[in-house]
């Protein structure tokens, strides 16, 4: 419900336009990355989860 | 006696084929009997009839899977590599795809494919062969685009006569303010 | 008092929905030069139709209602409600003209269902839709999907009751925030990233996998489109199974994920904070949820005893609980087989992970994480406040993005929301079992719509009757918008038409 942090952020960017530039692809690819991480260390503990309900509890 | 004849090849004509029919292949069923009666069927040997769709997905080891669509429902079969070539045309918006009866195991979750409700086929067989049907053009389509055109033109000319007569204006204020700065100076 | 309109609003709103009918006419290119690459020539005429009536439109709006004024937030709400009302229109020309639909309420429908990014269709003989046409329904989720996150975000900016108290009840002349225009630009630079990466990918898979390498192209952008948008729509009539191909069932499920985040925190760790992940209170609260219906559906699945090893459960179980919770819809299974074969308590775990949704200011629907997490906080708060003696002090907090105080107003906020929702899925499921369909199946049915889900049990097809449908484009145009947002929009046209009345008998 208070997502305003992005608007609040808006308004530093413009300024130190010049200084960013080149950390901005960085950070693309850092934040991409981490989020596909993310993902997967997710389906992993899904697929444990899975595994212990389908086999250990089912016998 | 007569009519008794009459009434004996009668049953002769209706009864064998059926019998014969029955006993060399499996019944036809479709993909959405499948699905409902996957339980019951699960294992057997049955018959689907449907139309090859969309592109054949070959896989490394020699195999293929075929997806073929009957009327609302879709199953994927697969298919030795050899199999899948006498399949011609895959249906697309702009192809009918061939018309095949496939005759194979049916599996409710098929352990190989991962859980997945599918046919491995034995043999195939092309019923109908498919054909281009390419997409022609509605007169009624052409008739209605010509009148949209004819509305968007006549609004971009409009634009662009305002612009010009806008700059045209212009260009006689500058001309008229320099003949001022001219005057004062 | 409400704010009265004037015939400058009225101006100003059908400038701006021209503007933007005019930007959805240049989206329509993309289509067009599909179909003429794949020599499609009468679905180029339904585009080159659709492009050219949006164009006379949005000229002729911004030719005869031309101002230069920004509008202020209330009118840029009225525009908001125009242009959806408009867009629909005029979107629903190549479908309309496509011959895949029975009637015009199909094809309302579907475009309802891609602009909600739900993912129920009533499309016929998917098979056989031209390429192009493919191309814009799933466009469409793509682009419907990215304008309702700045919608939601625009409306987020400040504590959700706040903005329509401004709106509403002062009527504050107030000037839109020129940073939502900044916000659109970061979503659809993140959206747009997405899609080149997404789509590379998918073909990738699906070109190993065995489709040729235009079509993988096409295919992979299409479901990539569907799953970043949670929409759920399919090129085909078997959707993701298709493909047959494990390696692109879980590209498609990372981005199902990933699509459910809320574009803040996207933009929090794009910006190089990528830890606000493993804190932030939606990420919490969605593991968790997921966790409990990933148990509930592997246990009814085991119990079922028809699948036997572990990748046939995760394939077809687990991809579902994934899709169903994340509201994107997209699915390896039968409808059919869901209906005859899953257990009652695998068919719970999918119905409450629908329920559920994703991440708030994203394109998932149902509860959302958030207000879950700050529900449950609440509880937890009043817990102690009943239990702890009166005199003590406390106060509750999370963490979205920066830490911040619980206030009862936001639990209020929260449960009431939920309440709505519930009560979509209750009007739903009541209209699909008066319809005569079997109480189960319409439960499912109907909470798939209203959470903007789209998975099916099979009611939704073009033979189900005219009210059922008109439920769920209402329950799916509800569940989207989050109600509050509805209600504003409908008051204020109903504002401007008893004027117009008034004005009238003037």
């Amino acid at each position: 419900m208070q997502d305003g942090l992005i608007f609040n952020n808006n308004g530093n960017q413009s300024e130190k336009k010049p200084a960013i530039k080149n950390g901005v692809i960085k950070n693309v690819v850092v934040g991409f990355s981490s989020e596909v991480l993310f993902a997967l260390c997710l389906f992993a503990w899904l697929v444990i989860l899975t595994a212990i309900f389908f086999f250990v509890l089912s016998s | 006696m007569r009519r008794y004849i009459a009434i004996l090849t009668l049953a002769i004509i209706v009864l064998v084929p059926q019998t014969i029919f029955a006993s060399s292949s499996p019944p036809v069923y479709s993909v959405t009997d499948l699905i409902t009666k996957a339980p019951e069927l699960d294992g057997k040997t049955v018959t689907v009839r449907g139309e090859a769709i969309t592109e054949a997905l070959e896989r490394n080891n020699g195999y293929s899977w075929v997806n073929i669509l009957d009327g609302s429902s879709a199953i994927g079969v697969w298919m030795k590599n050899d199999l899948k070539d006498q399949i011609k045309n895959y249906g697309t918006n702009l192809v009918k795809g061939d018309i095949v009866e496939i005759t194979g195991k049916f599996f409710r979750n098929d352990p190989e494919a991962d859980g997945e409700l599918d046919l491995r086929a034995d043999s195939l067989k092309v019923v109908e062969s498919g054909y281009p049907t390419p997409e022609k053009i509605n007169p009624l389509k052409v008739i209605v685009l010509a009148i949209l055109s004819l509305v968007a033109l006549l609004l971009f000319a409009d634009n662009i006569y305002k612009n010009k007569k806008k700059t045209q204006e212009k260009k006689e204020d500058f001309e008229i303010e320099n003949a001022i700065h001219e005057e004062l100076e | 008092m409400l704010r009265k309109l004037t015939k400058f609003d009225f101006k100003i709103t059908m400038y701006y929905t021209g503007k933007i009918i005019l930007g959805l006419a240049f989206t329509m290119v993309i289509p067009l030069i599909i179909a003429l690459i794949y020599k499609e020539f009468d679905s180029a005429m339904d585009f080159i139709i659709g492009i050219l009536s949006s164009v006379i439109f949005g000229l002729a709006c911004m030719k005869f209602m031309k101002t230069d004024k920004p509008p202020n937030l209330f009118q840029s709400m009225i525009i908001a409600a125009f242009s959806w009302i408009f867009a629909c229109a005029f979107c629903s020309i190549p479908y309309y003209l496509s011959g895949h639909f029975e009637s015009y309420l199909d094809v309302y429908f579907d475009l309802m269902s891609a602009f909600t990014t739900t993912g129920l269709a009533l499309i016929k003989n998917v098979d056989h839709v031209s390429n192009a046409l493919n191309m814009w329904r799933h466009m469409l989720t793509y682009i419907g999907g990215q304008g309702i996150v700045v919608l939601a975000l625009a409306f987020l900016i400040r504590n959700t009751g706040g903005a329509y108290k401004i709106m509403v009840g002062e009527a504050k002349d107030e000037s839109l925030e020129p940073s939502i225009t900044k916000t659109a630009q970061n979503i659809w630079i993140i959206s747009l990233v997405s899609l080149f990466v997404g789509t590379t990918m998918a073909a990738i898979a699906a070109y190993y996998d065995g489709l040729s390498w235009d079509r993988s192209i096409l295919h992979g952008s299409w479901m990539f489109m569907s799953a970043w948008s949670t929409g759920g729509f399919a090129p085909c009539t078997q959707n993701l199974s298709f493909y047959h191909s494990y390696a692109f069932e879980i590209i498609m499920c990372l981005y199902m994920v990933m699509g459910s985040f809320n574009f803040a925190l996207h933009y929090v760790v794009w910006k190089g904070n990528p830890k606000e992940l493993l804190r932030n209170i939606e990420i919490k609260t969605f593991v968790v949820t997921l966790s409990i219906t990933t148990i509930f559906v592997a246990w009814g699945l085991s119990a079922a005893g028809i699948f036997t090893n572990l990748n046939s459960v995760l394939r077809r179980g687990i991809l579902l609980v994934i899709s169903a919770h994340t509201g994107t819809g997209q699915m390896a299974v039968y409808a059919n087989q869901l209906v005859h074969s899953w257990q009652p308590l695998a068919y719970m775990g999918i119905c409450i992970a629908m329920m559920l949704g994703g991440s708030a200011a994203s394109t998932a629907g149902g509860f959302k994480a958030l207000r879950i997490g700050i529900f449950f906080k609440g509880l937890i708060h009043e817990t102690k406040r009943l239990i702890l003696p009166e005199s003590a002090v406390f106060k509750m907090t999370f963490h979205h993005i920066k830490d911040q105080i619980i206030e009862s107003g936001m639990v209020k906020m929260a449960g009431l929301i939920i309440l709505c929702y519930c009560f979509i899925y209750l009007f739903g499921t009541v209209v699909g079992v008066a319809c005569g369909y079997p109480l189960g199946q319409a439960t499912f049915e109907s909470i798939s719509a209203g959470a903007n889900v789209g998975l099916t049990m099979g009611v939704v097809s073009p033979s189900m009757p005219a009210i059922l449908k008109i439920t769920y484009i209402i329950t799916m145009w509800l569940g989207r918008l989050e109600f509050l947002s509805i209600f504003v929009l409908v008051g204020s046209v109903g504002l401007a038409i008893g004027q117009a009345f008034k004005g009238g008998r003037k």
